[in-house]
């Protein structure tokens, strides 16, 4: 049973537009919230769970489409984000494919790979590889809150995406 | 039966005497009110309070009707009245706060003639960043090119480090990769900005790599000198906060408060050209 290929392309172009409206929610000042240096980031959550009800090949294609727009906007090297959310997603979407149920739980599971791992590495490669003072301060004060609610918040990103999913599922022919 | 040996005209008897009784008790003893009004009314009270409620919501009822719709058509033209004079508000604070910004402009511009500025505003902040790095929605196509100077008014505020068409990323003076040559305006001393983060989330930054012995006291002006040619000179980094001991060697550092919020500004200019430029002195 597969989706029309309308319906795929509704499927995607959805998908597109929620991660599109992500990125300009947590790119533009004033929207989303911060305590201190503890931001909500709600494009990598959101991602994860997209990338959970996908297969690899799309989940990789998404995680590329996400990766260059943070590229848009990072000072930090061309293509670093891409190839970084491009690899972590297809591991999700192999992952979600072939091993795991779709549940709340392996979401958060995948959300916190995805989190942990893109905010580590780039704490590691742009500020402690270059040896910034304060480096190692910064990491448990500002990436880690920031790590661990971004976790919490494919909570409630997890039902949109659901509920999306299902629709789409029951007009399978 | 004749009428007046029946029951009811006993009982109807008994009523009126004791209803002239009561009168002529309340009579005597001057009261306004009689016994058995006291006792009707004590029966009757709850009925009466019912009653009274009852009527006055009514009464409430028609006056709204007839009045409500009078007062909410005044307080709808109330409401649209108040809603053009705050539109009007917002257009004056607008148009102040941008006569304010250009004033600036043209002062650096009257100061600079040589400046070739291009207004810029800024479309998005990287989430990522700990140094408060932006994108400004000009690029490529308005003759920006990477390492051009961003200011606001007389102050720097970064550099341009990517380039596409229509947009340009920043990274601020905030950032330990952004160095500027500069000086302290009181004493003259020269030397570099640099950065930590601890500075960095106060939204400060240092001069540094100052000697022991350094003039430089809180309150001086820390500006641009101009070696190197990516800066133009005279150009405001901030204020010194304080000197201190720098901690990884046994030079000072000068603690430079930028005196604006970085990471809160809207609009910026980008200096494309100037004198001096990629000329290094």
């Amino acid at each position: 049973m597969r989706l029309t290929k309308k319906n795929l392309i509704k499927k995607h172009c959805i998908w597109v537009l929620l991660i599109c409206a992500a990125f300009l929610l947590q790119t533009t000042f004033g929207f989303m919230p911060h305590i201190g240096q503890i931001k909500i980031l709600p494009l990598l959550p959101l991602l994860s769970c997209i990338c959970m009800f996908e297969k690899e090949k799309y989940a990789c294609w998404y995680g590329l489409f996400t990766g260059l727009l943070m590229d848009v906007v990072s000072p930090s090297m061309v293509g670093y984000h891409a190839l970084i959310m491009m690899l972590l997603c297809t591991f999700i979407g192999w992952v979600s494919t072939n091993y795991w149920r779709n549940t709340l739980l392996t979401n958060l599971v995948a959300g916190g790979i995805l989190i942990f791992l893109s905010q580590s590495l780039y704490w590691l490669f742009f500020i402690e590889f270059k040896q910034t003072e304060g480096a190692s301060g910064i990491y448990f004060t500002a990436y880690l809150p920031t790590i661990i609610l971004n976790i919490l918040l494919v909570i409630p990103l997890f039902f949109p995406v659901l509920a999306i999913y299902r629709k789409f599922k029951k007009e399978e022919k | 039966m004749p009428f007046y040996k029946k029951k009811q005209f006993k009982a109807i008897v008994i009523i009126a005497a004791l209803l002239i009784i009561g009168m002529m008790i309340s009579a005597i003893s001057g009261s306004s009110f009689s016994p058995e009004s006291t006792v009707v009314g004590t029966i009757f009270y709850p009925a009466q309070k019912l009653a009274s409620s009852i009527s006055a919501k009514i009464v409430a009822m028609r006056d709204n009707v007839s009045g409500k719709s009078s007062y909410e058509e005044e307080l709808d033209a109330l409401k649209l009245e108040v809603a053009e004079l705050q539109e009007q508000l917002v257009d004056y604070e607008n148009i102040k706060r941008e006569n304010n910004y250009y004033k600036d402009f043209l002062e650096v511009k009257e100061e600079n003639p040589d400046f070739k500025l291009v207004h810029g505003a800024i479309i998005a902040r990287d989430s990522e960043s700990q140094y408060a790095s932006f994108s400004i929605g000009v690029g490529a196509a308005q003759g920006i090119r990477v390492n051009d100077c961003i200011i606001y008014g007389k102050y720097l505020i970064g550099l341009v480090v990517k380039v596409y068409p229509t947009s340009a990323v920043v990274k601020t003076i905030l950032d330990p990769d952004i160095s500027v040559s500069c000086y302290e305006a009181r004493t003259g001393e020269n030397s570099y900005t640099s950065n930590d983060l601890t500075l960095a989330k106060q939204g400060k930054l240092m001069m540094a790599n100052l000697s022991k012995d350094t003039n430089i006291a809180a309150g001086g002006i820390v500006c641009s000198s101009g070696v190197g040619g990516i800066y133009p000179k005279d150009l405001i980094l901030g204020k010194v906060e304080n000197t201190q001991e720098s901690g990884k060697d046994v030079s000072y550092i000068a603690v430079v408060n930028p005196q604006l919020k970085i990471n809160e500004l809207t609009d910026v200019f980008v200096i494309t050209d100037f004198e001096g430029k990629n000329q290094v002195k």
